[in-house]
């Protein structure tokens, strides 16, 4: 059978196990009315059946546990036995849980089920009011109830106060309730000097509260159901003589323990049992089980606590002292040695509060070992437990909670200031250091700094502009509504321009021209204007033209042009010219097309009609083309060095004997005319500005418009140039007249 | 001026009035001029998205497949698919690094024919076109200068070409003070091919605002001409 | 993992580009082919980036126009022209009149309008150029602009004469000659420099294509 691991320790046990064989956490739930399992005296069956302890042997886990019990065990054997009974209801296995029980006790009674009185869910209010009812009208239930815990009260009064260094779980009880006289002594006595004193504060790990923690006032109907946590008593003697709850067993002395808050626990509620058992009577045990309805082991384990406190060491060990010892998260009470100081706490326990006022019908509450009230499932912790007041719960003063009621106080056990005991790392900082790092403080400052926005000044208004601007615009406008100024045509014949013509003159009819328009429309002012009369010169002579372009806006500029101009030569798409379309890529276009036309151009743009862009190689106009030097000319019209250069680079060794002319806007000419003036010209002619289309066209006889434009363009440029001197003469004149003479 | 017919003339004054809103930028950014520009953005990027599409990527991936079927679905079709749809996938971050590939096959092929035609087609032709004989015999082609004219101008584009490429050799040596600073030889050089750089961009100043100036005045023939036509009738 | 795939990328830039590259220096079928090949994927993967890109563009004004961000009517407008445009001409084809009609009559007079303006931004600046700066370099630049707008432009008296004669030579002797020579220095070293961008990549010193 598979191992079960203890809830506790995480340690691998037998499946048969019902305590843990480390730590002595019970790994099966104890049922009321069984006796503990093989368990000691007191500590809910940590021990697996037919599994005897031996005095001082240990299981491992919990040693601190251990080594309290050897000691315990020899002094406890007596209260082992008076706890156990000899023997158990069940044979071998003490009852610790039916000893809890006085013998012949009911059953708990509780309400029934389903039933939860009003005092109960209403919180304070309620309690209060349940208080105030009138005890005609308290169910049956809780009637016997308080019976039995008037009876055990009796019963308890009656016994041996118990020593004051064993009777710590008492004074616990007894620390939740509220100190009815004032002048009762401190809880905490400082203890005699040859004591091992208590760990420091400071050395605490847990951060505990200091004030002693009020006992919650358990229904005992909370735990009617709640078999798998059943509450023991372990031994917990309540201080019926101390009027201030008894402090913890692991604080310091000289600490005021004040009523803890947050938990739920009230002073007064060790005053409330005290009051419901009547005076000089024990607290009621945790859970809020009376005498009459608490198990018998339960009962017994307090009677034993009674005879003898139990000794329970600190969660942290003294200085000097063993660390505690023990298996089993269990508190073995009877056999616990108290530490001295602890016995000093308990000896300034306070006494038996009275009774306050209207909490007389007030179960008896109980404290749990903190392993039991983790282990305690959420919905059994009702709200029935006694929440102190708000306006006496204190208001937090510090950390992030600060100005809530209820919570658990940061100060001053976590945020008390104290010295570090390690000596503190001194950082050594040189001189070069500190100013790197201050600079670098500086520069994260400035770049918080908020800027201050610029000054906005005045703005200049553009008036050369604006001037410029008017004079051009009048100055080109004027040619068209008065007719003038005229610009005569330039007699001086551009030096290039012969050649050109006469290239052209030379072309073979038989073969086309290819004309790659490379330019964007922003340029198609001028450069129809100075394509134009080369085009009308090759349509002249009557010349079959193809374009291409690597722009996509290319084949409709070249649409447009050849209209414009081939409308008077009734040029025809598709028998006189044909576009080949766009193609992409820049200098990949222009080697892809010089190396293959047929593979570069895959869809033409106006395809006449019967032609597609797989048959287009079979169209009148480019029938016999393969390669580039079947064209009878490339003309290259471009606007831009780049694709001029492009064209010169990628198309020129493919051209063989195919002359390649240049179209060029005024602006590009100087960057390709090195192209042209060699010795070996890549480029064998160049027309460019309106002054040689001008210079063409009169050579051609046909005025276009170039013609059309020169006038205006003559205008501007007049402008402009008068715009260059009057720059000059202006600067001339301030340059002159500025300050510290010319 | 041509009779314009309906559409021709709506359009032509749309043209006019987009012609005006964006020649008002003489005067200072507008609204005018902005909507006018993105308008035109606008067309051009959705023009230039039609006929990619249309007459490069419709013809080279689809139309084999619809004219031809199976017989057309080459390796090379299959390929030229492949590295289509790859690129595709750089349009979204998370898929990015898939088009990794045709990016990097572009780049190879642009980088090889930038540097196959920098070399074949710039470098050493132009390099030979610079070693023009001084003899003063010789008769140049082009313009047919001869003697020292000819002599005279080669020499000063032999000058103006080795000391415009001087002028962008910025290799120095680190002097005593730590400055880095080129020899007195090379600077003396590249101040003469920076006056020769000032000459050069002096003369492409010119010819842009040449252009420029029969742009503008075809727009505003356009302007007069159309209105003058309106109001001819 | 992460470093055996960008290898597999670098193997991959490496491998491609000295195919491409062979195939300027030499004249071999097999290599030649796959040149073919491989520069057509870069040409179809080009358009796709276009697209790429567009649907970039598209997503950040969505993206504005959703979050209203600062100037989302914008955002607005030209996602409403990019979508209209863009289902016209893949439903109708780019060719489609109402797509040319759009392409006529937005995006050319406003595109021209856009260079249009710089002549105005251009003379402004020249105007302050000559106006500010009196160093050398810049009375060189003004100068040497000054007699090319001269020698460019028409006069509107003495077009003929010796004077514009004069400066149209002289013009022509500052574009031809003195500006050929820097503007070949500036091609060589455009030249070079693209020449070692690319040998970065094709060796993987660069990777601009990620890892």
């Amino acid at each position: 059978m598979p191992d079960v691991r203890c809830p506790m320790c995480s340690k691998p046990n037998p499946s048969d196990a019902a305590t843990c064989k480390s730590c002595g956490a019970r790994l099966k739930p104890l049922v009321p009315g069984e006796s503990p399992i093989g368990g000691a005296p007191g500590r809910g069956g940590a021990f697996p059946p037919g599994e005897e302890r031996e005095p001082g042997q240990g299981e491992g886990g919990a040693d601190w546990l251990e080594r309290i019990r050897p000691a315990a065990d020899e002094g406890g054997e007596a209260e082992h036995e008076a706890l156990t009974g000899g023997a158990d209801q069940s044979g071998d296995q003490p009852d610790w849980l039916g000893r809890l029980r006085p013998a012949g006790a009911e059953e708990e009674e509780g309400p029934p089920e389903g039933e939860v009185p009003d005092w109960l869910s209403s919180g304070e209010e309620g309690r209060a009011q349940a208080e105030a009812e009138p005890a005609g009208e308290v169910p049956d239930w809780l009637a016997r109830i308080r019976e039995r815990q008037e009876a055990e009260a009796r019963v308890q009064a009656s016994e041996p106060e118990p020593a004051p260094e064993e009777d710590w779980l008492g004074r616990l009880r007894a620390e939740e309730l509220p100190p009815a006289k004032p002048e009762q002594p401190p809880a905490i006595a400082v203890p005699p000097p040859a004591q091992p004193e208590p760990p420091p504060v400071e050395s605490i790990p847990l951060a505990m509260p200091r004030e002693p923690v009020s006992r919650p006032v358990f229904r005992e109907e909370v735990f009617k159901e709640d078999r798998l946590f059943p509450a023991p008593d372990i031994g917990l003697e309540p201080e019926e003589e101390s009027t201030e709850s008894p402090p913890l067993p692991w604080h310091p002395p000289g600490d005021r323990l004040t009523p803890s808050r947050g938990f739920g626990r009230k002073p007064s509620a060790g005053a409330e049992m005290a009051g419901d058992q009547g005076q000089g009577e024990k607290p009621a045990r945790r859970g809020g089980l009376d005498s009459a309805t608490e198990p018998a082991w339960l009962a017994e384990a307090r009677e034993q606590a009674d005879d003898e406190l139990p000794h329970v060491p600190a969660l942290v060990g003294d200085e000097g002292s063993a660390p505690p010892s023990g298996s089993s998260a269990d508190v073995e009470l009877a056999p616990i040695d108290l530490p001295d100081w602890l016995s000093e706490l308990k000896g300034a326990a306070p006494h038996a509060r009275p009774e306050p006022e209207g909490l007389e019908d007030r179960l008896a509450p109980a404290t749990l070992p903190s392993w039991l009230e983790a282990m305690r499932p959420m919905e059994t912790f009702r709200p029935v437990v006694e929440i102190q007041p708000e306006e006496e719960q204190q208001v937090e003063a510090a950390g992030p909670l600060a100005g809530l009621r209820g919570v658990l106080l940061a100060e001053p056990v976590v945020a008390m200031p104290h010295q570090s005991t390690a000596a503190a790392a001194r950082l050594d900082v040189t001189e070069r250091q500190f100013a790197l790092g201050d600079l670098l403080r500086r520069l994260v400052e400035e770049e918080e700094r908020e800027s201050p926005a610029a000054a906005r000044g005045k703005r200049r208004l553009p008036l050369v502009r604006w001037a410029v601007a008017v004079f051009l615009i009048l100055a080109v406008i004027l040619p068209s509504f008065i007719g003038g100024p005229s610009f005569p045509v330039p007699a001086l014949v551009p030096p290039g321009l012969p050649s050109l013509i006469n290239l052209v003159n030379e072309l073979p009819t038989e073969k086309p021209v290819l004309l790659v328009f490379d330019y964007e429309p922003a340029y198609s002012g001028e450069l129809e204007a100075v394509a134009g009369p080369l085009l009308e010169h090759l349509m002249l002579r009557g010349l079959r033209l193809a374009t291409v372009s690597t722009r996509p806006s290319g084949p409709p500029l070249a649409e447009r042009l050849i209209q414009q101009i081939g409308e008077m030569h009734q040029y025809t798409n598709g028998e006189d010219y044909l576009h080949l379309g766009y193609l992409p890529g820049g200098p990949a276009a222009a080697q892809l097309f010089a190396q293959d036309p047929h593979l570069a151009v895959a869809g033409g743009f106006l395809l006449p009609e019967g032609t597609t862009g797989a048959t287009i190689w079979q169209s009148p106009v480019v029938r016999g083309v393969e390669r580039l030097s079947d064209f009878g000319a490339v003309v290259v019209i471009a606007a831009g060095t780049e694709i001029a250069r492009t064209w010169v680079e990628q198309a020129s060794p493919m051209l063989g004997e195919t002359p390649l002319v240049m179209v060029l806007s005024a602006g590009v000419e100087p960057l390709v005319r090195p192209y042209y003036e060699a010795l070996d010209p890549q480029v064998d002619a160049i027309l460019a500005g309106l002054p040689a289309a001008v210079a063409y066209e009169q050579a051609n006889g046909q005025p276009g418009q170039a013609r059309t434009l020169w006038d205006a363009f003559g205008s501007g440029m007049l402008v402009a140039e008068l715009s260059l001197v009057l720059g000059a003469i202006y600067g001339l004149i301030s340059w002159l007249l500025r300050p510290g003479g010319g | 001026m041509a009779d314009l017919t309906g559409l021709d003339l709506a359009g032509s004054m749309i043209a006019a009035l987009l012609t005006i809103m964006v020649l008002s930028y003489a005067l200072g950014d507008n609204p005018l001029f902005r909507a006018a520009v993105h308008v035109f953005v606008g067309v051009a990027a959705g023009y230039a998205g039609a006929i990619a599409l249309r007459t490069v990527l419709w013809p080279r991936l689809v139309d084999p497949l619809l004219g031809e079927g199976g017989p057309a679905i080459s390796s090379v079709l299959v390929v030229s698919w492949v590295l289509v749809l790859l690129l595709a996938l750089k349009a979204w971050p998370s898929t990015s690094a898939w088009g990794s590939l045709p990016v990097a096959l572009l780049v190879g092929v642009g980088a090889a024919l930038v540097v196959g035609g920098a070399v074949t087609g710039t470098l050493i032709p132009q390099s030979l076109a610079a070693m023009d004989t001084l003899n003063p015999g010789a008769v140049a082609p082009l313009t047919g200068e001869t003697g020292l004219e000819r002599v005279a101008n080669v020499l000063i584009l032999l000058i103006g070409t080795v000391t415009t490429l001087a002028y962008f050799q910025f290799t120095a040596r680190r002097g005593p003070s730590g400055e880095a600073t080129r020899s007195r030889l090379t600077t003396w050089v590249a101040d003469v091919g920076r006056g020769f750089i000032a000459l050069t961009f002096g003369v492409m100043y010119a010819g842009a605002l040449a252009a420029a100036m029969a742009v503008l005045a075809e727009r505003i023939q356009f302007l007069v001409g159309l209105f003058s036509s309106l109001l001819g009738g | 993992m992460r470093l055996r795939l960008s290898l597999v990328w670098v193997a991959v830039v490496i491998g491609v580009g000295l195919i491409v590259l062979l195939g300027f220096f030499v004249d071999q079928p097999v290599i030649l082919g796959i040149r073919r090949i491989l520069i057509s994927w870069a040409v179809l993967l080009s358009a796709a980036a276009l697209v790429l890109g567009l649907y970039n563009l598209l997503s950040v004004h969505w993206h504005k126009v959703s979050l209203q961000e600062r100037g989302w009517p914008y955002s607005a407008l030209l996602v409403l022209c990019f979508l209209v445009t863009l289902t016209l001409g893949v439903l109708f084809g780019p060719d489609y009149p109402v797509i040319l009609m759009l392409f006529r009559y937005i995006q050319v007079p406003v595109e021209a309008s856009l260079m249009a303006l710089l002549a105005i931004s251009l003379t402004v600046a020249g105007f302050r150029l000559v106006a500010r700066r009196r160093d050398l370099l810049s009375l060189i630049f003004a100068i040497v602009a000054f007699v090319v707008l001269l020698g460019t432009g028409p006069w509107l008296v003495g077009g003929g004469g010796g004077a514009y004669e004069l400066v149209r030579d002289l013009r022509n002797w500052f574009a031809q000659v003195w500006a050929a020579g820097g503007a070949r220095g500036v091609l060589l070293g455009v030249a070079l420099g693209a020449t070692l961008t690319g040998l970065r990549v094709l060796l993987g010193s660069d990777r601009p294509y990620g890892d």
